[in-house]
């Protein structure tokens, strides 16, 4: 029987495969600084100036202003052509797939995840379970309420032309998923 | 358009065989899916996912209106309005009824084949609406007045020299014959009419009964955007689509991608239970209507035969 956090260091290590092999990059931040670090970093080799950042404040969001980015205020609705990039956090990682699980019962998330060039999604790895069926109870109990439940498994992506995969079609063309460790 | 005889049907089958770039992309095709098929499914036990699957539809082909009952109530506790379809006209006029009554101009709409069993875009254009395909497949035949040629590669048929001359006709100039770049010119054309729609039409790939729940699989974030962005969402179901549980939904995502595309999931799977956050509408909810289309399924349902293993081929297609 494995323990528990060696099962953890594995399902993360299946877990970035997974998500590697449908083009997400897989990042591991230890401190709130860290991923701001990162993301200013990526954000300025792809050439984006406005980020959305719905559910985060404080000294995250200063130091990207800090660092010369525009922070988006919501509602994002009225601001939909200008999202260069943004930032969300999932629920649960699922290994089997490399799938992010995001509750997107607000507009706002919805939006950062469809409308992003760039989007970064937070990922605790101790919320990494094994495979779908794992969070079925989960699921279960989302749903007795109104819900906008979204798996996302990499960028979005096409292959209606000629059957070419080609990155971002609708949706994000990068995928960040940056794993942090809040146990 | 309708064959008036064999012999222009014949003339036109010789023309599509003898056509070079058919050839390649069908051979192609033919060649590379069941490679990418068997990949996906590597690790998986193939005849137990069948079994499972077989017994979830005889579990639900059954009961459809049994289903279709329980799916409705739970729905409709959360501020859905579900509609049953007895054919395909039926399923136009009532979608036609919405917009009406919703004071609609333009739709949005993404991929659904049962859409194009019904005719919808002709309906609704006739009716005056304008109505924007946003699959980039289903856009692509739309611009060019065709029918789609496969279920998951609507544009199968088209070469990316034609669409670069379709795009090129829409967008008023000169776009290369390189697909990066077309894909590119499909998102940014696309974009603003999901903000402008009033009204966005889905398909769906399964809904679950026990908590009204429907499900959208893709990979290109349209449905998405569809689903969101309008103050209305329709959604148009097959009624064989109507599963018990979530645990099923679960296991039919195990299937349908890897057999479909060769993926193992798809970039995206959306969940969508009752009325959700619209920002600027009435209460900040989202008018949302889900129309279930029966056309003759509860007559095949009956058939031994047909039932369920045509119920299961549907699913895994």
């Amino acid at each position: 029987m494995l323990t528990g956090i060696k099962m953890n260091r594995e399902l993360t290590g299946l877990f970035k495969k997974m998500a590697e092999e449908v083009s997400a990059v897989v990042h591991s931040s230890k401190t709130e600084n860290e991923v701001a670090e990162y993301i200013t970093a990526v954000m300025k080799k792809n050439g984006h100036m406005r980020f959305a950042a719905p559910f985060f404040s404080g000294t995250f969001c200063e130091e990207l202003i800090e660092n010369g980015f525009e922070i988006i205020e919501s509602p994002l609705r009225a601001r939909v052509a200008e999202i260069d990039a943004g930032i969300v956090t999932a629920l649960f990682g699922i290994a089997e797939t490399g799938t992010l699980v995001v509750n997107s019962n607000s507009e706002d998330v919805r939006l950062v995840t469809m409308l992003s060039e760039t989007n970064f999604i937070l990922l605790d790895t101790n919320n990494i379970v094994e495979k779908s069926s794992d969070i079925a109870d989960d699921m279960n109990s989302f749903f007795n309420k109104n819900n906008y439940t979204a798996f996302i498994t990499g960028p979005s992506r096409t292959a209606d032309i000629e059957r070419v995969l080609t990155l971002g079609a609708h949706g994000p063309e990068n995928l960040h998923i940056i794993l942090i460790n809040n146990k | 358009m309708p064959y008036t005889s064999n012999k222009k049907y014949r003339k036109e089958i010789r023309k599509a065989l003898d056509n070079k770039f058919l050839q390649t992309a069908l051979g192609n095709f033919t060649r590379n899916y069941p490679q990418s098929r068997t990949n996906a499914f590597k690790g998986k036990d193939i005849q137990g996912l069948v079994n499972d699957i077989s017994d979830l539809k005889r579990k639900s082909v059954p009961h459809l209106s049994e289903l279709y009952t329980q799916f409705k109530q739970k729905a409709q506790e959360h501020g859905v309005i579900v509609h049953f379809a007895y054919d395909a006209g039926e399923a136009n006029k009532i979608i036609e009824k919405i917009a009406l009554n919703g004071n609609v101009k333009s739709i949005v709409k993404s991929k659904s084949m049962t859409s194009e069993e019904i005719h919808l875009n002709d309906h609704l254009g006739s009716k005056g609406f304008k109505v924007t395909e946003t699959d980039l497949g289903e856009w692509i035949i739309q611009l060019r007045h065709e029918g789609p040629s496969h279920m998951v590669l609507p544009a199968i048929h088209l070469s990316k020299e034609q669409v670069a001359k379709t795009f090129s006709d829409v967008t008023r100039q000169y776009q290369p014959e390189e697909i990066k770049t077309l894909v590119r010119v499909a998102r940014k054309e696309l974009r603003p009419l999901y903000s402008e729609a009033d009204m966005g039409i889905t398909g769906a790939n399964f809904a679950i009964a026990q908590t009204g729940t429907i499900g959208l699989v893709t990979n290109e974030g349209n449905a998405r955007l569809v689903s969101t962005l309008p103050r209305i969402h329709v959604a148009l179901i097959g009624l064989e689509k109507l599963i018990e549980s979530v645990g099923g939904a679960l296991k039919i995502i195990e299937v349908l991608p890897r057999n479909a595309t060769g993926q193992k999931i798809t970039s995206y799977v959306t969940w969508i239970t009752g009325q959700t956050e619209c920002v600027g509408c009435e209460d900040n909810k989202k008018e949302f209507h889900i129309v279930f289309l029966d056309n003759k399924r509860s007559e095949i349902a009956k058939d031994e035969v047909m039932s369920v293993r045509s119920m299961v081929m549907l699913e895994v297609i």
